[in-house]
């Protein structure tokens, strides 16, 4: 899904070089929001024609929580690593013989 | 913001299972997505990219502040990847779900759109419920992990619901990095989910 990428590569730019004129930038917020609030009105339109994913809804949401501990838990291990690789050992930053 | 999402999905099951859909829409579901989703992706691009004063305090920060939102994303990757692993569930499916980094909504209606509406679901709940453990565990992790890892449980939400959160249980000092760090883990959603699936 290359658009996606492209998509946000070509809004970055826009915002970056400021090519939207100012009378507009405000309504990015309401755009974002009114198209966030329509595609879950057709995702929740899509899961309710689906009798097979609400009969599933249980299940999944115990996998959920499960998949969402997982990151949370993944994510804390790997910021300690980080802080250990970072800030454990005694700076060596100037390093070669100085002046 | 999340009682206006809530809604927005309740309803759409209800039309849903009513039927109350209309034909056009749904023969062109697709073509809606996307369209609407292309141009939410350039509005949330548009957004960090026109806000420079985040850029140029990332440049004053210095590396270290781009590394803690690629550990926190590393982390929630492989941590996912790891329990999919032992669901048996595909390593590319489990990594999906995993770099919603807790932004339910734009995380389930991409996966729907480019996989699936099981897995989109499963994004959905899954990223819901981040956020809402993250409200839970912050201050806990904060004390027994240190400031830096309470930065980690919320992922992209740390640079708006998760932050008061970690300000309170780890200090004002941590508030511009947990922001920073929630706004390029929002950036990256739409770079590698798709990249994962």
């Amino acid at each position: 899904m290359w658009s996606i990428i492209v998509a946000l590569l070509v809004g970055a730019f826009i915002g970056y070089f400021n090519l939207l004129p100012p009378s507009i930038t405000p309504l990015t917020n309401k755009f974002t929001t009114a198209g966030i609030v329509f595609l879950l009105f057709l995702m929740g339109g899509q899961i309710g024609s689906d009798k097979e994913i609400i009969a599933g809804l249980g299940q999944m949401g115990v996998q959920a929580v499960l998949y969402a501990l997982a990151a949370i838990i993944g994510s804390v291990f790997t910021v300690k690593i980080l802080e250990v690789v970072l800030f454990s050992p005694p700076k060596k930053k100037e390093r070669g013989g100085g002046r | 913001m999340t009682i206006i999402i809530l809604t927005a999905l309740a309803l759409g099951i209800l039309f849903g299972a009513g039927g109350l859909i209309p034909a056009f829409v749904l023969e062109n579901i697709d073509f809606l997505i996307t369209f609407t989703l292309s141009l939410l992706v350039a509005s949330i691009g548009l957004e960090f990219g026109g806000n420079r004063r985040v850029l140029s305090q990332i440049r004053s920060l210095g590396y270290q502040v781009i590394l803690l939102p690629l550990a926190v994303a590393g982390g929630s990757i492989a941590g996912s990847i790891l329990l999919g692993f032992f669901l048996g569930a595909p390593a590319g499916e489990s990594a999906a779900i995993g770099a919603g980094f807790g932004w339910y909504s734009f995380s389930g209606v991409m996966l729907t759109k480019l996989h699936s509406i099981e897995l989109g679901t499963l994004a959905f709940l899954t990223n819901v419920s981040r956020e809402v453990l993250s409200i839970l565990l912050i201050p806990t992790v904060a004390r027994y992990g240190g400031p830096h890892a309470a930065v980690a449980p919320g992922g992209a939400t740390t640079m708006d619901v998760t932050l008061p959160i970690i300000v309170r249980a780890a200090g004002p000092d941590m508030a511009l990095m947990a922001f920073i760090n929630g706004l390029v883990l929002t950036i990256l959603v739409p770079i590698l989910i798709p990249l994962l699936v």
